[in-house]
């Protein structure tokens, strides 16, 4: 009834018209500025002046741009898999298994949560370097898992609650031992769950500066957030219009995984959020 | 599912292969000696082509391998804390004087007076230079490029409104930025910081101006009744839109390259920000030119704010002697003059200083005779400069705002730099 009169109309159009220039006109800025000169970055001017697309071809012709683009990709897709690996056996854990210390464990987890990641930094780097791991991706990989697992484990914990047990006793009544039943019966009955939290990984890792930057200094295996940063935010010139079409450049892989997989994205998130 | 999994397996497998590798090389190549350097302009589109030719000359001179460890300029000073509280091999570093104090208060540098020889430092440096890599009577810094903060002014603006010399007293400074503010054309006359840590560092050569200071020599908060004057002075201006809220080194210089400021503070890397532009960096002098602080009284001595880069070498280094031998070529007249030439950064050695080069080069004469009479920034030396700061800046806002008196303002500082110290 609410939904059809004249006020509320008013009222859902206005306030997606100001929801939607939040969202959206910081990315139009990014573009405008991406495709103005860059003698005319300062220049208040909105797709209606002079229009080029150097900035954009000088990113995709930089080689270093490039090296930084796979290194971010590597580095992205292999954390993804491995936070939602180890956050899909450890919510089974938790949500089949009865066992002494599961609830602190869990709070555990989920306290991990509470402390932010720059104060980690100083733990991680010396774990890292005592473990010969500084340098390598292997250190970022440990790092990105560790601060997905907590937001990994808990949503799929809500997913797995949602499985029938009996199903799970039936397969063990048929002979399947709890690998069995995890690999065959109850991970791709998750899978819109799983590939949320690989969506999550993967954007976690991809916008990471910090880590990415103090764990990894070889140019060569640079990620794309850092290198973009030091590369074009200097400490007295900014080149806006490379950082902007670099940015452009850098957003395109996550776009694409997101909009090809954002129908498992959003089910997976609100899986288990009413219970029927 | 089991395929999924089996062809995720393989993808993985196969990136793994990536993922390994060694780690950060710190060991001696052949016979050479390998040392690490830290910094960031290494990593900065404008410098990274000097700095790898730095190195690699150096490299093939020597036979000694120097790796590079870079981060952005903003997070230099927490990544060298980091890698040195992790114990990681770290024999030379890029510092500014902003950051010196803060590594140096870890303990972890090398009194280059044992390193280079004091008689050395001396024979090729300037008393007043070498000072400003001094603590507690060590030499903790290699100056490495100097110059000052001093006022920087558009002479194409200052034409327009009438104006084809540089106000020198503040009486001409505020008819000069009346005249631009009637220009109309939507330019900012004087943009000076009124937020972030940048306030504060405006502030203090307009209180020495005025004839007072944030601290005295014995650390003691001075703050004199001069103090009162300058923040009227800048209510005044204020009120009469020559200098606006919310302004920081950032936006000035967005601003300033935009055409929209008349004078801002800032250092030589102005440049820059103007060349980043798109202005010619022959023709930045025409667009951004440097000028001494006007002074309050004619016959007064002008102010301005140290600025530069250091060297410094670690005491944990292994090899200090290489990491030494590094610096003196980085400050040699072939590879300064280089760097001043391409990026303008002026040299400080005796010998390089003195050329003709750099003594007649139109963008650098205005910082360098500013530098002259140069001071450190009032914080430089102290453990909590950033908490100074926040303060100096919050109680100067306050009374921008409108919130408080300019009386208030000097007694509300005082009182918590007192308690601050």
């Amino acid at each position: 009834m609410f939904q059809k009169t004249l006020a509320f109309r008013i009222f859902f159009t206005v306030s997606l018209f100001l929801i939607g220039c939040f969202v959206f006109l910081p990315l139009l800025w990014m573009i405008n500025t991406a495709l103005k000169p860059a003698d005319k970055t300062f220049t208040l001017y909105f797709f209606a002046g002079e229009l080029t697309l150097d900035n954009i071809i000088g990113i995709l012709s930089d080689k270093t741009i490039m090296t930084y683009l796979r290194n971010s990709l590597i580095v992205s897709f292999l954390s993804s898999f491995m936070a939602t690996l180890v956050s899909s056996f450890a919510a089974y854990s938790f949500s089949k298994f009865r066992y002494r210390g599961r609830k602190a464990i869990m709070g555990a987890f989920m306290m991990s949560q509470a402390f932010p990641q720059a104060i980690l930094l100083l733990a991680i780097y010396l774990m890292m370097q005592r473990f010969h791991l500084l340098g390598s991706y292997w250190s970022l990989l440990i790092s990105y898992v560790v601060f997905t697992l907590p937001v990994g484990t808990w949503t799929l914990k809500g997913y797995f609650d949602g499985i029938s047990n009996s199903l799970i006793e039936s397969a063990k009544i048929d002979g399947a031992g709890n690998l069995r039943i995890m690999t065959r019966i109850v991970f791709p009955m998750a899978i819109p769950g799983m590939i949320s939290i690989a969506i999550y990984g993967f954007v976690w890792s991809w916008n990471d500066l910090l880590y990415a930057m103090t764990l990894v200094t070889d140019p060569s295996r640079r990620t794309l957030a850092p290198g973009l940063v030091m590369t074009y935010l200097g400490e007295a010139s900014t080149n806006w219009a490379a950082m902007m079409s670099a940015s452009i450049v850098a957003s395109i892989p996550v776009t694409i995984i997101f909009v090809f997989l954002q129908r498992y994205f959003i089910t997976g998130l609100t899986s288990g959020a009413v219970k029927e | 599912m089991r395929k999924l999994l089996s062809i995720a397996l393989v993808m993985i497998l196969s990136l793994s292969l990536f993922a390994g590798g060694a780690n950060e090389s710190t060991v001696a190549d052949g016979e050479g000696t390998s040392i690490v350097w830290a910094g960031w302009s290494g990593e900065e589109e404008a410098t990274r082509d000097i700095f790898q030719r730095m190195r690699t000359t150096y490299e093939e001179m020597s036979g000694n391998t120097v790796n590079w460890v870079g981060w952005t300029w903003a997070d230099t000073a927490q990544q060298l804390l980091i890698r040195l509280q992790g114990g990681e091999q770290l024999d030379i570093a890029q510092a500014d004087i902003g950051i010196f104090n803060t590594v140096a208060q870890t303990g972890t540098l090398a009194d280059l007076n044992e390193v280079f020889g004091e008689e050395w430092l001396k024979e090729n440096f300037a008393e007043a230079t070498l000072a400003v890599g001094q603590i507690d009577g060590k030499q903790l810094g290699l100056p490495w490029s100097m110059a000052s903060i001093t006022m920087v002014y558009n002479p194409e603006i200052l034409s327009r409104a009438g104006w084809d010399t540089v106000p020198t007293t503040i009486e001409e400074f505020e008819a000069c930025m009346a005249d631009i503010a009637a220009l109309g054309e939507g330019i900012i006359p004087y943009g000076v910081s009124t937020k972030d840590d940048t306030a504060a560092g405006d502030l203090m050569p307009w209180l020495w101006t005025f004839g007072t200071s944030l601290f005295n020599e014995d650390g003691t908060v001075n703050l004199g009744p001069e103090a009162v004057d300058t923040i009227n002075w800048y209510k005044d201006m204020l009120a009469k839109g020559y200098i606006q809220m919310d302004i920081g080194r950032g936006d000035a210089r967005q601003l300033f390259a935009q055409g929209k400021m008349a004078f801002y503070d800032d250092a030589v890397v102005a440049k820059g920000q103007a060349v980043s532009a798109g202005v010619d960096p022959a023709e930045v002098v025409n667009v951004c030119s440097a000028m001494p602080r006007p002074v309050l009284n004619e016959g007064d001595e002008s102010q301005s704010t140290m600025w530069g880069h250091m060297l410094v070498i670690f005491d944990s280094s292994k090899h200090k002697d290489t990491a030494a031998d590094f610096a003196k070529f980085l400050i040699s007249d072939e590879v300064a003059l280089e760097y001043f030439e391409q990026n303008g950064m002026p040299p400080v050695t005796n010998s390089a200083a003195n050329t003709e080069e750099v003594l007649n080069d139109p963008y650098l004469k205005g910082f360098l005779d500013a530098t002259a009479t140069a001071k450190l920034d009032e914080t430089a030396r102290m453990t909590n400069a950033s908490e100074i700061k926040t303060i100096v800046v919050e109680e100067l806002q306050r009374t921008l705002l409108g919130q408080t008196t300019a009386e208030e303002c000097v007694e509300n500082m005082r009182a918590r730099l007192s308690s601050a110290i």
